[in-house]
């Protein structure tokens, strides 16, 4: 199978690349496409962000003594020789010392204290980070988001485009399709009003060009609006149940409704 | 992605502050995941130490181009889960067979520990269970819809579905945010 955007988005690729699961040479593939890919690396980027920032939510501080004991492994360099404690001698001295080690013991535990404190701010800090980075994204895809609905109207409301409902036969009465062709710009769009998820299966969309079915694409559920292909001179749309990833000719027996144009 | 790129580069030349300034900032979202996979804070514990080992002499391979500093991290950390209870689960065979009990204490589906919190919880349950079952508690697709008892395609599609849902939540949180501020004004 040939490594493409839709294949590596339908088989669940870029999950599995994000887990690291992936044999070399196929993470090698997914890595050249997201090269080449601005929009699918973005997604990708996108869930490297979801899934840090759910781990950030989920986040429990850890006991101290494990970062003490890394930086203690890691210390490659010697200790400074400390010098020798002097022995002091004395009841003053003894009184002296007893006063200097509770002040210490104090200082020890108020600084544990901060510490922990600073600790619990440093992830709060890498929170608020993230989450201003996510914010930013938001309102890049909002913007993106309502410049796609302006062209949408526009294109809508062109005097050139038809609309065409195409809904269900009696093996699939509930289906609905309203498609938006226009001839002058040789697009098509599709607005899929009731169209159920299949299991294993796929719908896929064909042109009748004299007599003959010509592919316009496969249909993504999962999406609202969705272009296809526009096929010259067709004389009616047809949605057929195909294999998943769709077929190279239609079962016309499985022919779930059509539309003439 | 925003990444504290200084730091990675100081790590990668094997300098300690940085190497402890990017524990603090890191460790605990990846504890929070090991103590999820691994199930037993012992066990947890113990793998933390050693991602974080891992972290430190294997910086140099550390690729930007490839994944983020936390997902380069996240895997080190699944792995090694993995692994542990690999190795855990075939001790407590082992001492089964010899008649002797293992001891080490589990943390309990209920457990503060390993609860899920926030965003997750506002998914749909079977969505929620997926993500939850991959990237939490380290399960193959295999396993994890053989898990959930659904065809495995319609596990590939709940997982995306539920990626897509957490994006636009965290849109739509965003925006009833913005327009809070904006009211405050």
């Amino acid at each position: 199978m040939k490594m493409t955007r839709e294949y590596i988005v339908k088989e669940g690729l870029l999950e599995a690349y994000f887990l690291g699961e992936l044999p070399a040479e196929q993470e090698q593939q997914v890595f050249e496409v997201l090269q080449s890919d601005p929009e699918l690396k973005k997604e990708y980027e996108e869930l490297e962000k979801s899934m840090e920032r759910l781990a950030l939510e989920n986040a429990v501080t850890p006991p101290s003594t494990i970062k003490e004991n890394l930086l203690d492994q890691i210390a490659t360099l010697d200790k400074e020789s400390k010098t020798e404690p002097k022995v002091i001698t004395g009841v003053f001295y003894k009184r002296y010392f007893a006063v200097a080690a509770s002040v210490a013991v104090l200082f020890m535990t108020a600084s544990l204290v901060l510490w922990f404190q600073l600790d619990e701010a440093k992830t709060k800090l890498r929170f608020t980070n993230l989450n201003q980075e996510i914010l930013i994204d938001s309102i890049n895809a909002i913007t993106q988001n309502t410049l796609q609905q302006k062209n949408l109207i526009a294109y809508v409301n062109d005097p050139n485009t038809e609309r065409h409902l195409l809904v269900g036969n009696k093996r699939a009465p509930e289906v609905a399709v309203l498609s938006y062709v226009n001839h002058e710009q040789e697009s098509v769009l599709i607005n899929l009003h009731n169209l159920p998820e299949l299991e294993d299966k796929d719908y896929q969309m064909w042109a009748d060009v004299d007599g003959e079915m010509i592919d316009m694409g496969v249909i993504d559920t999962s999406e609202q609006m969705l272009t296809m292909n526009y096929i010259k001179d067709a004389e009616s749309m047809n949605i057929t149940i195909e294999e998943k990833g769709g077929s190279d000719h239609p079962d016309v027996s499985q022919l779930i409704g059509s539309v003439a144009l | 992605m925003q990444q504290n790129q200084n730091l990675i580069d100081q790590l990668k030349e094997q300098k300690q502050d940085a190497f402890a300034k990017i524990y603090d900032l890191y460790s605990g979202a990846i504890y929070g995941v090991i103590l999820k996979i691994c199930r037993s804070e012992v066990l947890a514990q113990e793998v933390l130490q050693d991602t974080f080992l891992t972290v430190w002499n294997k910086s140099q391979s550390y690729d930007e181009a490839k994944a983020s500093f936390y997902t380069w991290v996240y895997r080190i950390a699944r792995n090694k889960s993995l692994n542990a209870i690999r190795n855990s689960d075939q001790k407590v065979i082992q001492n089964e067979n010899s008649g002797v009990y293992t001891t080490e204490e589990e943390v309990h589906d209920d457990d503060q520990l390993i609860k899920i919190k926030g965003s997750l919880n506002d998914l749909k349950p079977h969505h929620k269970k997926a993500i939850e079952l991959v990237f939490f508690r380290g399960y193959t697709h295999r396993e994890a819809y053989q898990e959930m008892d659904v065809p495995l395609g319609t596990f590939k599609s709940y997982i995306r579905q539920a990626l897509k849902q957490l994006k636009e939540n965290y849109v739509k949180v965003t925006l009833i945010f913005l327009t809070l501020i904006h009211v405050l004004k």
